[in-house]
């Protein structure tokens, strides 16, 4: 399916790759999104993203799934980079999360501070897997490490985040 | 006191909201523009999306080149002696990449960087040892008795610098006569990977051969030996160039299965891949020519026959040569005659024997029955050809992404049925044919638009 849409993105159909913006779009937003000031920032993130991917597919040879989002993770990361690199400094440090509506507004202020206070390979792997709800073998792809990797990650990044949440708690 | 006793459904909570379908349009809307075709790869570069050959080779080439041997070699070297392999390993290298990796492209680039190097520092000593030798090249263009360069009588060049020898003589009639050998075996080899479909290596086979065809006219003359022998092993192909007895290269295919290593370990891959049947692997070496080696090698001149060469692009000058009896069938399929060249005194009137050297001839090209999903192209030639057509709904056609029918027989009205087009589409399409040693013509670009 997604073999498919890459390989007739691959011939210049336009079709093919809204088809492929229509799979990805929301993950590529959402993981720039955990990470901008605005979402109109991640907007912009995604739509260099995805005019790179465009440009670049034509050398890309499809192999698996996993690492066609490597290959387009990839890409997001350049951008976000690049994105970071032009922000002032402390604008990008006291940014204001966009609200959730699913959390009290103090709790998810509170736990998205706590993610960014991780490693930033964990934090990377924790935005991955439930912001832009990938399976542990696309995250492996994205961040070039194997599966198992990935896991263990997971598992400490949690298990830390949990530690340090509930120390938070005791404090206060 | 809170509990985050379930970490990961918070965590699932706080994600931002996903696009919704406004934001989703206007990201879409800013993306759309920009989706114009890109620009033809460089020919490495497109040749790298191909997964039947690896990027092994390509590091065990930079290894080899870049090592100082080469370097070495050349200096030590007559005219040429290095100038030739380098020249067909470029190309070589062009075959053998593989994945994707950027790692492995510009491995590749830097290889071909790396032989431009070397070919301008052989460049260089060919031209000062060409200064210290005037007589054996004078010699060698004398050879070619319609050649309209002004060559000095052999007679006037007895002085001290040693003419060309009986043996030097032999030496360059038996490079020519593997050289064209290794042209006919290229070709089969050429037409084998066609009918298998694989048009891409086909392609690249085909800038060898045209390479090879190029070396014959210009540059062969200029050397002072060259000795190239072929190896067709089952799967793999074996070519081995040497040069004056004091260095040799060799250049290996071998086809292997569309598998998925990367660059990276593939020096294991050098040797051998029975295993697998789709391939191409190159070898090159490069060290002392242990001169025994040489199959052609007949000292007694027995199983020699005479012909008239004409060499291929160059049909206006036949000479006349002593080959082996083993390469005769290669001169042959290329056009050469049995029997010494027909030469009227001093000017060339020889009449050339018809050698087939002349691509086929495209006329009438023309697509028939558009209908809104389908279309007939037709197209005729003017000898039996393959016939092959690419076609795509972009302009200018990019031949390595379009969609391509094909058929290996060999006809001179051909046709090719699309299907499954899109309706009220401009199609662009060219044809190419390719008679039966492997001259290739490609038509112009048409165009036609379907139904509704």
């Amino acid at each position: 399916m997604l073999e498919q849409q890459i390989e007739e993105a691959k011939r210049e159909n336009p079709e093919a790759f809204r088809a492929i913006f229509d799979e990805a779009g929301d993950r590529v937003f959402l993981y720039a999104a955990s990470r901008t000031a605005t979402r109109e920032d991640a907007l912009d993130i995604a739509q260099e993203t995805f005019i790179d991917l465009w440009k670049a597919l034509g050398d890309f040879h499809y192999r698996s799934d996993e690492e066609f989002w490597g290959f387009l993770f990839r890409i997001a990361k350049r951008k976000l980079a690049a994105y970071y690199r032009s922000q002032p400094a402390e604008l990008s440090l006291d940014r204001i999360p966009e609200p959730s509506y699913d959390m009290e507004p103090q709790d998810h202020r509170m736990l998205l501070g706590q993610v960014n206070a991780l490693k930033s390979n964990y934090q990377e792997l924790l935005r991955l897997r439930y912001w832009s709800d990938m399976t542990f073998a696309q995250i492996a792809s994205v961040m070039n490490i194997p599966e198992v990797t990935a896991k263990v990650w997971h598992h400490r990044a949690v298990k830390k985040l949990q530690a340090n949440l509930n120390a938070h708690e005791n404090v206060v | 006191m809170k509990t985050w006793f379930d970490i990961e459904k918070f965590l699932g909570r706080a994600r931002p909201q996903p696009l919704n379908a406004d934001e989703k349009e206007r990201l879409w809307s800013r993306i759309e523009p920009a989706l114009t075709p890109r620009r033809a790869a460089s020919s490495w570069k497109f040749l790298f999306g191909v997964p039947y050959y690896q990027a092994a080779l390509a590091a065990l080439l930079i290894f080899l080149l870049g090592g100082g041997a080469a370097f070495a070699a050349a200096d030590s070297a007559g005219p040429g002696d290095m100038l030739y392999p380098l020249d067909i390993a470029s190309e070589k290298i062009r075959i053998v990449f593989s994945s994707t990796q950027k790692k492995d492209e510009l491995k590749v680039k830097f290889a071909e960087e790396r032989l431009e190097e070397a070919q301008k520092i052989v460049s260089t000593v060919l031209i000062r040892v060409k200064q210290t030798h005037t007589a054996s090249s004078t010699v060698a263009a004398s050879s070619t008795p319609a050649s309209a360069s002004t060559s000095t009588p052999p007679a006037a060049s007895g002085n001290g610098t040693s003419t060309l020898s009986s043996a030097d003589s032999k030496k360059l009639e038996k490079a020519e006569a593997a050289l064209a050998e290794t042209l006919a075996r290229l070709t089969v080899t050429k037409a084998e990977l066609e009918a298998k479909g694989n048009s891409v290596a086909a392609v690249a086979l085909g800038n060898i051969i045209a390479r090879l065809n190029q070396l014959t006219d210009e540059r062969l003359a200029q050397f002072d030996a060259v000795k190239i022998k072929v190896r067709d092993s089952g799967n793999g192909m074996k070519i081995e160039l040497a040069f004056s007895s004091d260095s040799k290269s060799e250049l290996k295919f071998e086809k292997k299965g569309n598998e998925k290593s990367r660059g990276a370990d593939k020096k294991e891959n050098e040797e051998h891949k029975k295993d697998t049947d789709e391939k191409t692997a190159v070898k090159v070496k490069i060290g002392q020519d242990d001169e025994d080696e040489d199959e052609n090698d007949d000292r007694n001149g027995e199983g020699k026959v005479t012909i008239c060469h004409i060499p291929p692009g160059n049909h206006k000058n036949p000479r006349t040569m002593t080959i082996a009896r083993s390469a005769e069938k290669a001169h042959v399929a290329h056009g050469d005659t049995q029997g010494p060249c027909s030469s009227g005194g001093g000017t060339a009137t020889t009449t050339p024997p018809v050698s087939d050297v002349m691509p086929p001839a495209i006329s009438q090209v023309a697509s028939s029955a558009v209908a809104s999903t389908s279309a007939a192209i037709s197209w005729t030639t003017n000898e039996p050809a393959t016939g092959k057509t690419y076609y795509a709904t972009s302009s200018p056609l990019i031949l390595s992404s379009a969609f391509q029918i094909a058929t290996t027989s060999l006809l001179t009205a051909h046709s090719a049925n699309l299907t499954d087009l899109a309706a009220s589409t401009t199609y662009y399409y060219i044809v190419e044919s390719a008679d039966a040693v492997g001259n290739r013509a490609t038509s112009t670009e048409h165009n036609f638009q379907t139904l509704p």
